[in-house]
């Protein structure tokens, strides 16, 4: 009875209709994609092969450009060219002088390859506007601060504002500073590390236009400014640790007296004055070695070796410290702070603690 | 209706059901791929990459290398290690107590010299023999410990190790030169990031210089070109799918990047020969269970070339622990199956990985052994099946076809259109044996998925060639020899 009425509703008919359908609609996209796959292979070859040739030609075009010899900016006119041309300018603005920096700019202007990325900007597609906004940052072009920021009111996307923000760290100036920090601080949260690279391309930005003292200025009110994002704050002192901005170690110190219980803040500034080895602020290295907090206390450790060589008896006490890290960082500096360092760590070699012995030996890789 | 024409019309519904779900998975896989991995490529240019090397824009990692008689690769895939291009990276060479050449080789091959470094015991394992550092490259260590398996070797790596990120690779693959910086980045963008894979490719056929990978061509064996369709269909659609839903559930062990602190976290690496699967659907329960923003997060690109068994029985004790690992690893999470609690982990990944992966195989088996007493009962409609088996090879074809030619547009990965027309042809040819033999593999390895015995693959040595033309450590082909 159930058979029959199975046999009602799929008809062993319709099954064999059904499958034919599906065999033939099978075999027509198989056969269909074989033939897209050779063409496609095919293509690419071809589109390869146009590619080297619109590289050389354009290489070619900006040699004589650049050398004065010919003053005439070729237009690229296909999807290709642009993003041929523009590949092109990047990896020669990273490479070249201050000076060439600057022909390869106004090459980029007159070949109008930033108004097509603008255009590419305006895309629905997210991807696209990202591509496009990261080219744009790419050429470093200060005219294009305000159309950055009209970008930003527009653009929903956390990726593209992402992009939009370290695209204008890139051209940053006294104005642009505050703005970037304004948008960090309160329309999209980054990770750490990406807030320092834009920090870092801003400081590298102030030292090329000579206005370093504006960041110094603005490293001041962040002292003074107690309502600001510990966060960023942070990032900020790591970003003048890595870019290596020697003149900001006193607000870096700073920052570290006034940060109140938050282990963060010194952390980082620890780190950062490591980096930037300031014999001057020795004693603030010295002091943090004795904090209550074990991971300021390591940072300390390292940091000590580029500040102070009145830090190695406390160091050697680290050596014996609670925690494994900073035991390392303690014999890791001692390796580091000259003759009165290696002997203290080969005396330990002796020691009883067999962690501490453990670890003098292998730093001095005995 | 009486039993048996029940136990025929379900038999019937359960495979076709099974047959329409992982086909129709795939070829969505395959749609939804295509536009993601063409979003990724916006997002990453070679600009970026050479961007990022000149920049503080990383964190420090540490790879780790379980070896247990790796003799006839070590040191090609230790050198390739020490090419890449990354900031600030270590290699640790783990010696899971071989007993072969593989520390002889290190040995001579890197001056390595014995050293008393002292190792943190947060993860247990075997006891450690002895530590060696390299005097001509100051990043690699080698540790000599007493054999314990692949993961007690990569918890003694993890425990070794002094960077917050770690890689865990295979001895016997090579990592592409950005793959670092690839896979790297996503922990800088995204803090959550807790775990990060990438596409794992087939080594076999292809030839390496100074560690880079400088021609590609199809593997020349017929067993490693099936393989190359498979990993190809996998890795490229299946993958980057489970990324787009937030439920990635497998990282190849061949390669992959974790957060040390959350891996330390969850215990590390447990006993099991799925080691790979295990660490990432762990790390989704103790993230879940504990509120911890967190991402698993596949890379569409291809950062890992492995070397693929070259003889049946290797494939097949492969494919046995591959199969065995998975259900273990879904058998010591249970808890997740079906839970809200668990996001779309524990409501659309886990149910699919065990009915689909997990019991498909069984299902795809029976199918394919009730043809006999069909046949016997008078109960096989011949014209049927026919029909039924073309239109499983189309479909296959379908799929096999849409996953090289997505890799095409993509990554304009095989130079030759020679190449491309060998994998399409064993696409089709692998319906006729190879995927049956698979099948069943792994339905007899349903049955004893209990079983935590490994079997040493039969490697193959990594022969270096043509060194008249090619000096500094050569180029190496890697023509396969036994």
């Amino acid at each position: 009875m159930k058979v029959e009425l199975l046999e009602r509703i799929l008809p062993p008919q319709t099954i064999r209709d059904v499958l034919d359908y599906v065999l033939i609609s099978l075999l027509v996209t198989v056969l269909l994609l074989f033939f897209i796959l050779i063409f496609h292979k095919l293509s690419i070859e071809f589109t390869e092969r146009r590619r080297r040739r619109l590289r050389a030609r354009y290489q070619s075009y900006m040699r004589k450009h650049l050398l004065g010899r010919d003053g005439t900016i070729v237009r690229p006119r296909s999807k290709l060219g642009h993003e041929v041309l523009s590949a092109l300018c990047i990896e020669k603005l990273q490479t070249a002088s201050e000076d060439d920096r600057e022909e390869i700019r106004q090459y980029i202007r007159g070949s109008f390859i930033a108004e097509y990325y603008r255009k590419m900007a305006e895309s629905s597609s997210m991807p696209k506007r990202f591509h496009a906004i990261k080219r744009l940052g790419n050429f470093s072009l200060d005219e294009l601060k305000q159309y950055f920021k009209d970008s930003l009111l527009e653009e929903k996307t956390d990726e593209v504002k992402g992009a939009i923000v370290w695209a204008m760290s890139q051209i940053a100036n006294d104005s642009t500073l505050d703005w970037i920090t304004l948008v960090l601080s309160t329309e999209i949260s980054l990770s750490s590390k990406y807030n320092e690279n834009v920090y870092s391309n801003l400081i590298h930005s102030f030292k090329r236009k000579g206005i370093i003292v504006s960041f110094l200025a603005f490293m001041e009110r962040l002292v003074a400014d107690q309502s600001f994002p510990l966060i960023l704050k942070r990032d900020i002192i790591e970003a003048c640790g890595s870019s290596g901005l020697n003149e900001a170690s006193r607000q870096i110190v700073d920052l570290f007296f006034n940060s109140g219980g938050d282990p963060s803040i010194k952390i980082a500034s620890m780190r950062a004055l490591g980096k930037l080895e300031c014999p001057e602020y020795g004693g603030v290295v010295t002091s943090a070695l004795f904090h209550d907090d074990w991971r300021v206390r390591a940072q300390a450790a390292q940091a000590a070796s580029a500040c102070s060589q009145d830090a190695i008896p406390h160091l050697r006490n680290l050596l014996y410290d609670d925690y494994y890290y900073v035991r390392i960082n303690a014999a890791r500096s001692l390796t580091k702070l000259g003759e009165e360092g290696l002997s203290l760590l080969t005396a330990e070699m002796k020691s009883d603690d067999p962690f501490v012995r453990d670890t003098a030996r292998f730093m001095l890789r005995k | 209706m009486n039993i048996q024409d029940v136990l025929v019309l379900t038999l019937q519904a359960l495979i076709i059901l099974y047959f329409v779900a992982l086909n129709g998975t795939y070829t969505l896989f395959i749609l939804l791929s295509l536009k993601e991995i063409k979003k990724y490529f916006y997002f990453v240019t070679k600009h970026d990459m050479q961007a990022l090397l000149k920049s503080n824009y990383y964190r420090p990692l540490s790879i780790i290398v379980p070896a247990f008689n790796e003799e006839s690769t070590i040191v090609t895939n230790v050198r390739a290690l020490l090419s890449l291009k990354y900031p600030e990276y270590e290699v640790i060479v783990v010696n899971d107590g071989s007993t072969d050449g593989s520390l002889r080789r290190l040995v001579e091959k890197f001056r390595l010299v014995e050293i008393e470094k002292p190792i943190r015991l947060v993860l247990k394992h075997k006891k450690i023999r002895k530590v060696y550092l390299s005097l001509d490259y100051p990043n690699l260590m080698v540790v000599d410990k007493e054999n314990g398996g692949k993961t007690d070797a990569l918890n003694a790596g993890i425990n070794a190790a002094s960077f917050p990120l770690f890689c865990s690779m295979d001895a016997d693959s090579i990592l592409d030169k950005e793959g670092l910086l690839r896979t790297g980045r996503l922990f800088v963008d995204d803090k959550r990031v807790v775990a990060v894979g990438g596409i794992v490719r087939v080594l076999n056929g292809l030839e390496i210089e100074k560690g880079e990978i400088t021609h590609i061509h199809a593997p020349k064996k017929s067993i490693e070109l099936f393989q190359a369709v498979e990993y190809t269909r996998s890795f490229l659609s299946g993958r980057t799918s489970w990324n787009l839903f937030g439920s990635l559930l497998v990282l190849s062990g061949t390669y992959a990047v974790f957060r040390k602190d959350m891996v330390m976290d969850v215990g590390g690496y447990r006993k099991t020969v799925g080691e790979d699967m295990d660490l990432v659907v762990r790390l989704h329960k103790h993230c879940l269970e504990n509120e911890i923003p967190y991402k698993v997060l596949f890379v569409p690109d291809p950062v890992c070339h492995t070397q693929v068994p070259q003889d049946l029985k290797s494939l097949l004790k492969q494919r046995s622990r591959w199969h065995r690992g998975l259900l273990q690893s879904l058998a010591h999470s249970k808890e997740m199956f079906g839970r809200r609690k668990y996001g779309s982990v524990g409501t659309f990944g886990f149910p699919y990985f065990f009915f689909i992966e997990g019991l498909g195989p069984s299902v795809e088996f029976l199918g394919y052994a009730s043809l006999v007493p069909l046949y016997f009962l008078g109960l096989l409609n011949w014209q049927f099946v026919f029909l039924f088996f073309l239109v499983a090879i189309l479909w296959a074809m379908w799929i096999n076809i849409g996953s090289i030619l997505l890799d095409n547009i993509l990554y304009k990965r095989y130079k030759s259109l020679k190449d491309i027309m060998k994998l399409c042809l064993f696409g089709l040819l692998e319906m006729f044996g190879y995927r049956q033999m698979i099948a069943a593999t792994r339905f007899v390895a349903t049955f004893g998925y209990r079983n935590s015995t490994w079997g040493h693959p039969r490697r193959q040595k990594i022969a270096v060639v043509s060194l008249k033309k090619h000096t500094s450590y050569g180029k190496i082909h890697i023509d396969l020899k036994p």
